[in-house]
């Protein structure tokens, strides 16, 4: 079987030294090529902006400070990934276990997009925050199997890879998860069925 | 709290036949036989890749020197900067003060004597004949 080459190879090595003149270019490079992806996955799991962003950072500084301790054994996005789903359920249940579960009035609350907002773009929001909503009822892993798999447009095997899980529990998390997630949207949120919540129409991260 | 305890029940038990009991959309062969309709679902596919709100502008700077300091990169960058900066400096003055000494011309010397003929040496000015 042939081995492909992760593409990041480059820039993980000149960011595995940090006294080097490379490392700071090295570093936009990742971050600027990951961090709307990173942010996207953090929104679905932590449920709003403020908490997404804290995920980024703490995503980005364990990386670049356990950098050493990858050897290459999967794709950097693939650990990166990882680290980035761990930190934002690990963030999520902080916050749970310190405020109490996030209401949904709190999730539309906390989104943080004060721009002016004319009639449209106000609908926009109100789509996206009853999508969060609608996410938000999930537990933490469901929510993050659904990010990598249409955010990341993951294959099962990648799922498999980026979560540490079999197989088969992957698929199980995702059957539970589709069937989860759409009880929820043609209960409570009918509108936001395929037929109106195209991506096209309403935008997105990532 | 027990909807975790029995989400890691049935993710522990997805290979076991138990898990079939506990987890209603899982076929009995964990591998085999899953409808697509349980595995793509273009109602959730539109939900998770919908809007999200974007961060606040100018967030992205403000994370990057945040994470670099998290990691220790930050003051190290500052001092290289820094050092770089000073021998910069140091260079051009070294640079500045070699071509000042270039361009330091030594005094010329003026001898007056009397000259009967032409001399044969380059002078910008050459005054020939008797002094008035």
């Amino acid at each position: 079987m042939e081995l492909l080459r992760d593409p990041d190879a480059d820039l993980v090595a000149a960011c595995r030294r940090p006294e080097s003149e490379s490392f700071e270019s090295a570093f936009e490079q990742l971050f600027s090529q990951y961090r709307e992806r990173v942010y996207a996955i953090a929104f679905r799991v932590v449920g709003n902006a403020v908490d997404a962003l804290d995920v980024v950072q703490e995503s980005f500084a364990l990386v670049f400070r356990k950098l050493h301790s990858f050897r290459g054994g999967s794709l950097f996005s693939t650990w990166l990934f990882r680290i980035v789903v761990n930190c934002s359920i690990d963030h999520r249940r902080k916050r749970d276990a310190a405020w109490g579960p996030m209401s949904t009035s709190d999730t539309a609350q906390d989104v943080v997009d004060e721009s002016p907002t004319p009639g449209d773009c106000a609908e926009t929001k109100e789509v996206g925050d009853q999508v969060q909503a609608a996410i938000s009822q999930l537990s933490p892993k469901l929510r993050a199997i659904l990010a990598l798999r249409y955010l990341e447009d993951m294959s099962y095997e990648e799922l498999a890879a980026t979560l540490g899980l079999s197989l088969g529990t992957v698929k199980s998390r995702l059957a539970r998860a589709h069937l989860a997630l759409e009880s929820v949207v043609r209960t409570r949120f009918p509108h936001l069925d395929s037929s109106t919540a195209a991506p096209d129409s309403v935008g997105g991260v990532g | 709290m027990l909807d975790g305890v029995l989400e890691r029940i049935i993710d522990a038990s997805a290979g076991a036949v138990a898990g079939g009991l506990a987890n209603p959309a899982r076929p009995p062969v964990a591998d085999q036989g899953w409808p697509n309709g349980l595995l793509d679902s273009p109602v959730v596919e539109a939900a998770v890749t919908g809007a999200t709100s974007p961060p606040p502008g100018g967030a992205w700077t403000l994370l990057r020197h945040r994470i670099l300091h998290d990691i220790g990169i930050g003051d190290a960058a500052r001092v290289r900067r820094v050092r770089w900066l000073g021998l910069l400096a140091a260079a051009g003055i070294v640079c500045g003060a070699v071509l000042l000494a270039n361009a330091t011309e030594e005094a010329p010397t003026i001898t007056f004597t009397d000259l009967a003929t032409m001399p044969d040496v380059e002078l910008s000015i050459v005054r020939h004949g008797a002094l008035r």
